[in-house]
């Protein structure tokens, strides 16, 4: 073999083998081919149903492996337990025992995340009440989309649980619902009652499916590695770093920059899931709705990752009474819930802030429906002028809620909010705009996009799907080609160009 | 079956494998440039295959502001022998001593041997003495030991600059935070020291355009001027940004007033002051020494008109470090500050070292030869001999940059040809050297920066945090050359007390008549 050959196999073993800082992501070059080599197999296994689905769980265990090694042995551990827990919950009929075993499901799922999450959050708390160097920081790693899989799992015992589900009868169908690699990292959050009864189905794609697939990966290939990946490097991340450097109008944008970047990227990613699942013959729900359309709070929840809010609402803020407990408890448990949905997000007290700020603006919507006459939950019901100046008050309190969702401080949010409110400095707008053309052109080409009516969207979204193989294989190369090229772009300068 | 409800299971495989084809051919198109955009090698395969892409620019760097370097240092050196002159015409000091005792350095020092850097990246020194004098100064002198940092935005804000005083204080004594500006849009995001201002107009040094005809010919290498309007007042505040900040207890401020004027001073809040002075051309310096200075505050109440204020210089019994960034200069606007102006107020001060730290902007990928930028080098040295006579000069090597490619981030391919013509001009003039992308690599390079968020994501201005590193590189720098210096001096010291400790024959005769007066003298040929 030659030296080249060998090298060429070095780089082919490590690019195959677990590495941390390069988790397998869709709109990586390796998941193509992975992707291809993978779906060579599953096809010709169509007409075998338990070898099609151990075949699915190993690639899935791959795909897990390649992002957090070992940890893919934790899957096993989650879903084995919830396996167990459920059956046996399912066979007891006393009340008392029934509440037992979902409490044990929910500790295993929540001890998990406890403590692979929250760990050194707990730590940090606590050696800020009792002096630091109280408890040793710990070295934890965070298995990737723990946060997803044991909320997926927690939906299935607590499902049956409430009787609305009858347990699997296969531990390799469930561990095959839990690892399923489209929505394994990073949603959307696939309840059970949803996805079980497609497991044992024959996998069907039809041309509609397929063109949706190739629709929803397109368009979340370009949110996620255009539209989010280049403004944040290039504008986003740095005004976040070091907001003095930069004018109020620049701290402005940056927030607006984020949001759309926090939106593509999410969105952007839960659609490659979603697209990859179609080709694959399975149906996920929608988790993104065009959220920024949102003319109040509670239609923002109704259309921002829709998979985690209707998990909340139907695990945490139901199982705390909801709105049966009278109108107080009912905005309570909106907070409480909320606080934990900010939790959820990351262990810190920005995000814990967060959800509380949504927690208050959605109580807060509660009492202004329950008082203001005619007032409406969603912008279809709202008059023109009533649904923009309701579009652009909720877009800004979101906003204001990213701003310290992704702040590394208080006191960057104080920064950030003071450059906004003394040092806008108007004047230098037209040097901001045009110095980074790239990013604000971006910018806007993102959220014209999202505030397209829903009707030239769907009309686009008809062509796509509709349009020839030969034709959407191009359109793909065409946008991996643009990727790629800003990939690999120059770093936009700083502003003023020179150093 | 209608078109829609076609089964499409089989054909997914047939589509990925169709764009795999797709996109490894496009891979085979090399990088080519259309209508002045660059288009990058799209290679689907560079994890396993890689093409080696040479550079399409061009190699060799062509500077476009050469004529701003071709200045007549005959006339630079005219500017500074009137200096003396200028400066007996007028009263030019204006004292406020509010201690009784004047504090003086407190020596010996002994350089600091712990290292702090990763690896020791050392000074080269090709002065002729000038730079073992500065490590003497640093060693020995008692009066302040001063450095002029001159630099762009890499040291905006007192980075870097920041935590190589609170080094070099923590060693050889001192305190305060050096010079800071009347006024700025800049310095909010300095925390090393908080100003207030109001009533100032300032103008930069690289917006010269739009300056004022009249104020032009007054920059100071600070690189602004500010202008004040009736009333116009700064407050200093000190901070606890860095150590020995709070510890300053002299400050010395710098203006023109060419009408009469009154300066009130209040320090730390209670104390106040007032000077009248004398309209007249020449800098004048107003030196407070208290115990400790807070707080200082300057207020132009009278006779504002064409009065120009500079700044505040801070600093305690030992080493002061003052930190002149100018954004987006890369040498060039020296030569746009008045030498006079420049000298009158080293006259002042009478800096020991200037450091010169530019370079990151005019480096560019792909491009090797930076021959008419190490001539545009040599006139920047010359000149800071000229305005800062006495002075030793380090010049610093470009820092470490980091480019993305297709295969993520690398440092970018022209930083150790720029650093070379760096080294090359310090050599010719008789200057130190030090390299910062050679000390920035020794702590993991610009990547490593950025991944432990010490540096920007522009992979090229590193922050306060990735300040501190390459400070504390160069502080251990300074150290090895100030324990150099310190063994020198030990050595020379053993070797004259070793001296002195020689019996030669002429003691031996003064000891034997002192303590036997009267025998007779010894023939001492034996001893000889």
């Amino acid at each position: 073999m030659t030296a080249a050959a060998d090298d060429m196999m070095l780089k082919l073993q490590s690019l195959l083998t677990y590495d941390a800082t390069s988790p397998l992501i869709f709109s990586s070059g390796l998941f193509l081919f992975l992707f291809a080599a993978f779906l060579l197999i599953y096809n010709s296994l169509r007409n075998t149903t338990t070898a099609r689905i151990l075949y699915v769980v190993l690639f899935s265990l791959y795909f897990y492996y390649k992002s957090s090694g070992l940890y893919f042995l934790l899957l096993l551990f989650a879903a084995t337990s919830d396996f167990l827990i459920a059956r046996a919950l399912f066979r007891t009929e006393r009340a008392g025992a029934r509440r037992w075993w979902v409490a044990l499901s929910v500790a295993v799922n929540l001890g998990m995340l406890a403590y692979f999450k929250y760990t050194n959050f707990l730590i940090g708390i606590a050696n800020d009440l009792f002096g630091a160097g109280f408890l040793q920081f710990r070295n934890i790693f965070l298995p990737v989309g723990i946060s997803f899989f044991v909320f997926q799992s927690m939906s299935y015992t607590i499902d049956i649980y409430r009787r609305q589900l009858r347990p699997l009868n296969s531990w390799l169908d469930y561990l095959f619902y839990l690892s399923f690699f489209p929505q394994l990292v990073a949603g959307p959050i696939v309840r059970a009652r949803d996805f079980i009864p497609q497991i044992r189905r024959k996998p069907v794609v039809t041309r509609e499916m397929f063109g949706m697939g190739v629709f929803l990966i397109l368009t979340g290939l370009f949110k996620k590695a255009v539209v989010s990946d280049y403004i944040s490097l290039n504008f986003v991340d740095r005004i976040f770093d070091e907001p003095l450097l930069y004018t109020g109008f620049e701290c402005l944008m940056g927030i607006y920059g984020y949001s759309l970047q926090i939106y593509c990227d999410f969105s952007g990613y839960s659609d490659m899931a979603i697209g990859i699942a179609l080709l694959l013959g399975f149906r996920f729900p929608k988790n993104f709705d065009a959220p920024y359309k949102s003319a109040t709070i509670t239609e923002f929840w109704r259309r921002w990752h829709i998979s985690l809010s209707s998990w909340l609402r139907d695990y945490v803020y139901i199982s705390l009474g909801g709105n049966r407990k009278g109108r107080f408890r009912r905005y309570v448990n909106l907070l409480l819930t909320m606080l934990l949905g900010g939790l959820w997000h990351g262990a810190a007290f920005r995000f814990i802030l967060w959800g509380a700020l949504h927690g208050v603006a959605l109580a807060l919507h509660k009492v202004w429906l329950a008082v203001v006459p005619g007032a409406q939950v969603s912008g279809a019901q709202m008059g023109r002028w009533s649904r923009a100046a309701g579009i652009f008050f909720t877009f800004n309190l979101v906003c204001f809620g990213w701003l310290m969702f992704r702040a590394e401080s208080m006191q960057t949010v104080s920064l950030m909010l003071h450059q906004i409110a003394f040092d806008f400095q108007g004047t230098m707008i037209p040097q901001v705009l045009s110095g980074y053309a790239g990013v604000f052109g971006l910018m806007a080409i993102g959220y014209a996009l999202h505030l397209m009516p829903d009707r030239l969207d769907a009309v686009v979204q008809r062509r796509v799907t509709a349009a020839p193989m030969l034709l959407q294989v191009v359109m793909a190369a065409a946008l991996i080609w643009c990727v790629m090229q800003i990939k690999s772009s120059d770093i936009q300068p700083f502003i003023y160009f020179q150093f | 079956m209608n078109k829609l409800g076609e089964d499409y299971t089989s054909k997914s495989w047939l589509a990925v494998m169709a764009l795999i084809a797709v996109l490894v051919a496009v891979g085979f198109i090399p990088p080519q440039s259309i209508g002045g955009v660059k288009l990058r090698r799209a290679n689907i395969l560079s994890d396993l295959v890689s093409f080696d892409d040479a550079p399409v620019a061009n190699t060799v760097f062509e500077p476009s502001d050469d004529e701003v370097f071709r200045i007549d240092m005959d006339s630079v050196a005219g500017c500074i022998v009137a200096v003396d002159t200028i400066q007996r015409a007028a009263q030019i000091v204006y004292e406020w001593r509010t201690a009784s005792d004047t504090v003086v350095r407190e020596l010996p020092v002994v350089p600091d041997s712990v290292r702090r850097s990763p690896a020791l990246v050392p000074i080269e020194d090709f002065s002729d003495g000038r730079m073992a004098a500065f490590f003497d100064t640093l060693l020995s002198a008692r009066r302040p030991v001063r450095i002029a940092f001159l630099g762009d935005s890499f040291v905006e804000g007192d980075i870097l600059t920041a935590d190589l005083r609170e080094c070099l204080q923590q060693t050889y004594g001192g305190g305060g935070t050096g010079f800071a500006p009347m006024a700025s849009p800049l310095t909010a995001f300095r925390r090393s020291v908080k100003t207030q201002s109001k009533g100032w107009t300032s103008y930069n040094i690289m917006q010269r355009k739009n300056t004022p005809e009249a104020l032009r010919s007054r920059f100071f290498v600070s690189g602004w001027v500010c202008q004040a309007s009736a009333g116009a007042s700064t407050s200093w505040t000190c901070t606890d940004f860095r150590e020995h900040l709070d510890s300053s207890n002299v400050a010395r401020m710098f203006f023109i007033s060419p009408s009469d004027s009154r300066i009130e001073l209040t320090l730390n809040d209670s104390l106040h002051n007032s000077f009248a002075v004398e309209g007249d051309e020449v800098v004048r310096e107003i030196v407070v020494s208290a115990p400790q200075i807070r707080t200082l505050s300057f207020r132009v109440a009278e006779g504002s008109s064409d009065f120009v204020g500079y700044g505040a210089l801070f600093e305690g019994q030992g080493v002061s470090v003052d930190n002149y960034s100018i954004r987006s200069n890369n040498g060039r606007a020296l030569f746009w500050t008045n030498p006079s102006v420049d000298a009158q107020i080293h006259a002042f001060l009478q800096y020991d070292l200037v450091v010169l730290q530019y370079g990151l902007n005019i480096m560019q990928q792909g491009v090797y030869v930076y021959g008419k930028y190490g001539a545009q080098l040599d006139q920047m040295i010359a000149f800071v001999h000229e305005c800062f006579p006495g002075a030793a000069v380090l010049l610093l090597g470009v820092s470490d940059r980091s480019v993305k490619t297709e295969n993520g981030f690398e440092p970018m391919d022209a930083i150790p040809y720029l650093t070379a013509c760096q080294r090359a001009a310090a050599e010719r003039a008789g200057t130190a050297f030090w390299s910062v992308a050679a000390a920035m690599q020794t702590w993991g390079g610009m990547e490593t920066f950025v991944k432990n968020g010490w540096a920007g994501k522009d992979y090229t201005h590193i922050n306060y945090a990735g300040g501190r590193r390459v400070a504390w590189s160069l502080a251990d720098a300074f150290h090895a050359g100030a324990w150099a210096a310190f063994e020198r001096e030990e050595e020379r010291r053993s070797h004259t007390i070793a001296q002195e400790n020689v019996l030669d024959s002429l003691q031996y005769g003064r000891i034997r008549h002192t303590l036997l007066p009267d025998l007779v003298p010894e023939p001492t040929v034996g001893l000889e």
